[in-house]
């Protein structure tokens, strides 16, 4: 039985003492959710994923109990990030906030769980919720207004004019072990003000246990449905890593967005190391002149797995800037899509836009998509775009070999270097060690 | 290996890429404490010979055998060979983005030696062998290969091979593309390895390495085989004379 009904939209409201705009939200997305068909493998964004495998009627939406951080999960993540600006964890269906520094805090720095985000910044929020609404109804699908009317976790951060953050804050999602078949659905809000300057760590995370978990021969899946939207300000700087690493009974469908406005930009970084299903579409619209763009991407899957990444970079106004570069590498029978969309608006004159997309197959059985599209509407531009799919080089193993490595070092390392290139511009170093050690421990995982 | 084996001893080999027979019965003994040259025209096989001496999937050993301290080598993988010892300095080094030289380096002195060696001895090592052989520290955190000039990339095999002292080194054209003074660095580096225990195999078409690598034999290669052995002397005259006489008497002897 499905728990997404009306009902239900309901009693999240009541439940959650939300005021009535917010209500009024929730329902109508849940009628535009009812009224949506479900996605096909036949559409162009949702080509070569398994979504046709996914039971929205087995996915419980229910909130359980309150649970605090004291899992393994999210204590190692919290350690290692043990330098940071704050810290919010979300397990399904709530939120809290773990820390936030205090000479932040009194800068003005706000960085809360969304439902307090709801009671205390309510102006902002909705302002922010709506301008997504009015922007792009026309362009969601059933997993989107899904993600509207049922989000019940998440975080909201805003930073004041001129505050320049070096350490990152963080946002962790921890799908629940307890059962198979629940749901999560974060929303992450950003708004960087003036000049300023912030870095975000949102990661998606899941006990071990949880891979196990089978029911007869059908794996019973798990769903995090989640949505991230940045506001980046005049001159403003926004450095945003996801990572997702998640079991393999977890479908996972992520949609970030990035506004940028003159002058600033937004740095991406999307790290898909584990998931039944990963489904992402990452987009950034340049809305002003001198709005910048970069994109990176670092994908890796392993067995069964589905990687389906999707860039949008929009230019709406005359001299912006966007660079993308998206890497994927697949072992066993792993599977992957990636479409590269580049948007340029007639008016957005002396636009650069740049996208590159590389491919790398370990298994024989692996198998790698890549698709650009460009819809180029002014005719002043500089684009260009490159993908590549391929086996790894047999020379570069054979170097490495005649210099005494053995076949696995020397593809392991030739992968790991595949990655670098990517991860070499990262400035954060925790970081940058975590999403090393998260592919490193890919690498070397044997097949069961 | 009995004290009196040779280092390396190809026996009648024969050597086919992708069904053609480039190497038509090669016939070569190396002992420790020898510095061989092989030269030839562009074309005669000679890299054939390296790559096959190394293992290259793509050389397919179809006839003869190669022996290494009187083990058979013809059938074990490039790894286990390079870990007896044997190694080669590429004519044409591949570009491996993403992979720093430094953290190549360590992982092929880890894999070389059976063992990690500690990080301070490493770097001591590293530099020392830098320094004598003139290459900037950049070199480090550059991506193997990536970006590098020919100088620079010969300059990298000559330090890998100091680096890893191997017992046997197979050295392909490493004079090639080198101006006056990299040529002079590239050939310290050679004459570094030389020893009393190990072997150098040098593959080149011109004389010029030999003014500074001394030769004890050196053999002319001609369409996939050895025809001609001698002493350093030989060189000279291939030098003066070029590589025509070489097959006119050739043709002479077999008519």
């Amino acid at each position: 039985m499905s728990t997404i009904t009306r009902e239900g939209v309901d009693n999240l409201s009541i439940d959650r003492g939300e005021p009535e705009w917010l209500k009024v939200f929730r329902v109508n997305a849940l009628e535009k959710f009812l009224q949506s068909p479900n996605p096909s493998i036949k559409s162009d964004t949702w080509r070569k994923t398994r979504v046709d495998k996914l039971n929205l009627a087995e996915i419980k939406t229910s909130s359980p109990a309150f649970q605090s951080p004291g899992n393994k999960t999210e204590q190692q993540v919290l350690e290692r990030f043990s330098e940071r600006a704050g810290a919010v964890f979300s397990t399904t269906g709530n939120s809290w906030r773990v820390d936030l520094d205090e000479k932040l805090e009194k800068a003005g720095v706000v960085f809360v769980p969304i439902d307090e985000a709801i009671k205390n910044h309510a102006e902002s929020l909705k302002t922010l919720l709506e301008s997504e609404t009015r922007n792009i109804d026309e362009s969601k699908d059933k997993f989107d207004w899904m993600q509207e009317a049922l989000f019940n976790c998440g975080a909201y951060l805003e930073i004041p004019a001129n505050l320049v953050i070096e350490k990152p804050f963080l946002v962790v999602n921890k799908l629940d072990k307890s059962e198979a078949g629940c749901s999560l659905f974060p929303r992450v809000l950003i708004k960087a003000g003036k000049h300023s300057k912030v870095s975000v760590v949102n990661a998606f995370v899941c006990d071990d246990e949880l891979d196990s978990t089978v029911d007869g021969d059908v794996k019973k899946l798990s769903l995090v449905n989640a949505r991230n939207l940045i506001h980046a300000e005049a001159g403003s700087s926004v450095s945003y890593i996801e990572v997702q690493a998640l079991g393999d009974n977890c479908f996972m469908v992520g949609k970030s967005t990035g506004n940028v406005t003159a002058d600033a930009s937004i740095s991406t970084l999307t790290v898909g190391v584990g998931g039944y299903q990963l489904k992402s579409e990452i987009s950034t619209r340049l809305l002003e002149a001198g709005a910048h763009g970069a994109m990176l991407g670092v994908v890796f899957g392993d067995m069964n797995e589905h990687m389906s990444y999707n860039t949008i970079q929009e230019h709406a106004a005359p001299n912006t800037t966007s660079d993308i570069n998206f890497r994927v590498a697949l072992k066993d029978e792993a599977v992957s899509a990636y479409q590269g969309n580049i948007k340029v608006d007639k008016v957005a004159q002396k636009t650069n836009a740049y996208q590159t997309n590389k491919n790398l197959l370990l298994g024989k059985s692996a198998k790698a998509d890549s698709i650009p599209k460009l819809e180029i509407l002014a005719n002043d531009v500089k684009c260009s775009h490159g993908a590549t799919v391929g086996p790894v080089d047999q020379d570069q193993v054979f170097y490495l070999m005649v210099r005494g490595l053995d076949k696995k070092t020397a593809e392991e390392l030739i992968v790991a270097g595949f990655f670098d290139t990517v991860l070499e511009s990262l400035p954060d170093k925790v970081a940058n060690d975590w999403i090393h050690d998260l592919i490193k421990t890919k690498i070397h995982k044997e097949r069961a | 290996m009995s004290a009196d084996s040779p280092l390396l001893s190809i026996e009648n080999l024969h050597v086919e890429v992708e069904d053609k027979e480039i190497l038509k019965g090669v016939n070569l003994v190396i002992n420790v404490g020898e510095t061989h040259a092989l030269m030839g025209r562009n074309g005669s096989g000679k890299s054939t010979l390296s790559y096959t001496l190394m293992g290259h999937p793509k050389y397919k050993v179809t006839g003869g055998c190669m022996k290494y301290k009187g083990q058979d080598i013809t059938e074990m993988p490039t790894d286990e060979r390079a870990r007896l010892g044997l190694t080669l300095a590429f004519q044409y080094p591949v570009a491996i983005p993403g992979v720093s030289v430094s953290n190549f380096l360590r992982a092929s002195v880890k894999a070389v030696r059976g063992q990690e060696i500690p990080v301070k001895e490493f770097r001591k090592e590293l530099k020392e062998v830098m320094d004598r052989l003139g290459v900037p520290k950049q070199f480090l955190s550059r991506y193997v290969n990536d970006g590098f000039s020919g100088g620079e990339k010969k300059r990298l095999e000559i330090m890998q091979l100091a680096l890893l002292k191997p017992q046997m080194a197979i050295l392909d054209e490493t004079d090639s593309g080198l101006d006056i003074d990299a040529l002079k660095t590239v050939s310290e580096g050679v004459n570094s390895l030389v020893s009393k225990d190990s072997a150098i195999l040098l593959i080149t078409h011109y004389q010029r390495i030999l003014n500074y690598v001394k030769p004890d034999h050196v053999h002319v290669f001609h369409e996939g085989k050895i025809v001609l052995s001698g002493g350093p002397e030989l060189s000279t005259k291939l030098e003066e004379h070029g590589y025509d006489w070489v097959t006119q008497e050739l043709a002479s002897t077999t008519a």
